[in-house]
């Protein structure tokens, strides 16, 4: 086992139902876009002529702005039969700038889907703690709505939500909608006026708010690797189990398929091996060492 | 007094201290409420107590001249809420403000602080313990002087 999930590892050749070679995008529309910050956007996109494989939570595509490049950008969408696929994208540079900046109706590439997911398909009776730094959230958000819509009588879901400032909170609809269905939401940020009405500090202070059985209860983690290493630490802590702790990371993902190797981290590609990996034995210790 | 021996010897913070510990405690605690949008605290105030908070939130501000106040820090349930009475000159150095209803535990400062020089040996015991607040909230403002969610650089393949 070197991944969380190994069942969605993509092979060479076999990664869109067209059967064309896995470099080539599939042209996508763009039928909706929401703006959530000053540089983080949301769009829902669908395909034109032939639509990548069905997806799980947590993995990722890769989305070409045309005559600009390409960049991976995680699967926000729950998994449905639909084929609308939505993802929210920060502007940190010339191809995610281009994205956010494309308008309805405008076409973009997309290959995919990559990667390892978070296992919620099918979350039996644990108890969940999801936590999200920043955009972070966005590898989550399909993983949030997979529990929330399973959430049964006895499962408990806290989603702990960590953001720099109020307006940089991303999907504050969607957590109301989660709270609907039963979903625990909290949220914390690092800078806040007196209007604010959530809490301020870490997103590890919120742990102790939450509400879950440790002897069977899983968390799931995405945001700045700093952040994720205190929170695994904090929920070791707590008395999850090490390996109940699922993280999924980020690195310069280029091909998507394991070829290039430039997103290595230690013996593993997270373009394949990951983003999702387990907290332990697999990234714990990789992630507290300088990379070479 | 004896309610207030065991609710502290529930308090998480005080899990360690033996049962001697407790009891010097509880002779300087009193239970109390506050209703939303009390003032517990205020800047520049003598620090004469301080409190473990059982139920509610409260937020720790400071005042801008110009401006709404800052929260620095939101301070949840069973956790310690003031620091300022341990050592001269014994002021507060920030507002704090209930969110909501808040039940705590207060403490007389003095008292505390006359037990600990008496017993030292649970004096260091009881010291120990709120060391751990203070390195708790050291690391977490450290944390977050880092300002990790800060925008990255996007890699452009070939880069």
């Amino acid at each position: 086992m070197t991944s969380a999930n190994q069942t969605s590892e993509i092979e060479y050749g076999n990664a869109g139902e067209t059967e064309e070679s896995p470099f080539v995008p599939l042209p996508y529309k763009i039928v909706s876009k929401h703006k959530d910050t000053q540089d983080i956007a949301t769009i829902a996109i669908e395909p034109v002529e032939g639509s990548i494989k069905p997806y799980k939570s947590g993995q990722f595509n890769m989305l070409t702005a045309y005559r600009v490049g390409e960049v991976a950008i995680s699967i926000s969408s729950e998994p449905t039969s639909a084929k609308r696929i939505v993802h929210t994208i920060r502007d940190v540079g010339a191809v995610s700038h281009a994205l956010i900046n494309s308008e309805i109706g405008d076409m973009i590439g997309v290959r995919g889907p990559f990667g390892t997911d978070w296992q919620t398909s099918d979350p039996g009776d644990a108890d969940y703690v999801v936590v999200a730094g920043g955009i972070g959230l966005a590898p989550l958000r399909g993983a949030i709505f997979e529990l929330a819509n399973q959430i049964g009588k006895k499962r408990k879901v806290n989603l702990l939500v960590g953001a720099r400032s109020p307006d940089q909170i991303i999907y504050v609809a969607d957590m109301r909608r989660l709270e609907q269905l039963g979903v625990k939401v909290y949220e914390t940020v690092d800078i806040a006026d007196s209007n604010w009405r959530g809490s301020v500090g870490l997103v590890t202070e919120l742990i102790d708010k939450a509400v879950f059985d440790p002897s069977n209860t899983k968390a799931l983690l995405c945001g700045p690797e700093i952040m994720i290493r205190f929170t695994a630490r904090k929920l070791i802590e707590s008395g999850i189990d090490p390996q109940s702790i699922l993280v999924s990371l980020e690195r310069n993902m280029q091909c998507g398929i394991g070829l290039c190797g430039h997103c290595q981290l230690g013996p593993y590609l997270i373009c394949r091996d990951g983003p999702v990996f387990t907290w332990a034995p697999l990234v714990k210790d990789l992630l507290s060492q300088k990379e070479r | 007094m004896s309610d207030i021996k065991d609710i502290l010897a529930k308090v998480p913070l005080f899990r360690q201290l033996p049962e001697q510990a407790i009891a010097l405690l509880s002779e300087c605690a009193e239970e109390v409420s506050f209703e939303p949008e009390t003032q517990i605290l205020t800047e520049g105030a003598m620090a004469s107590t301080f409190y473990i908070i059982k139920s509610g939130e409260v937020s720790l501000q400071v005042q801008q001249p110009q401006s709404i106040p800052l929260i620095i820090q939101t301070i949840n349930a069973n956790s310690l809420l003031g620091l300022s009475w341990i050592t001269p000159p014994y002021q507060w150095s920030f507002d704090a403000i209930t969110l909501e209803k808040v039940e705590a535990v207060e403490f007389h400062a003095a008292c505390v602080r006359e037990k600990l020089s008496l017993y030292p040996e649970y004096g260091f015991l009881i010291m120990q313990s709120i060391l751990e607040v203070f390195l708790e909230r050291l690391q977490a403002t450290r944390t977050r002087m880092l300002d990790i969610y800060g925008v990255t650089k996007e890699v452009i393949p070939g880069d």
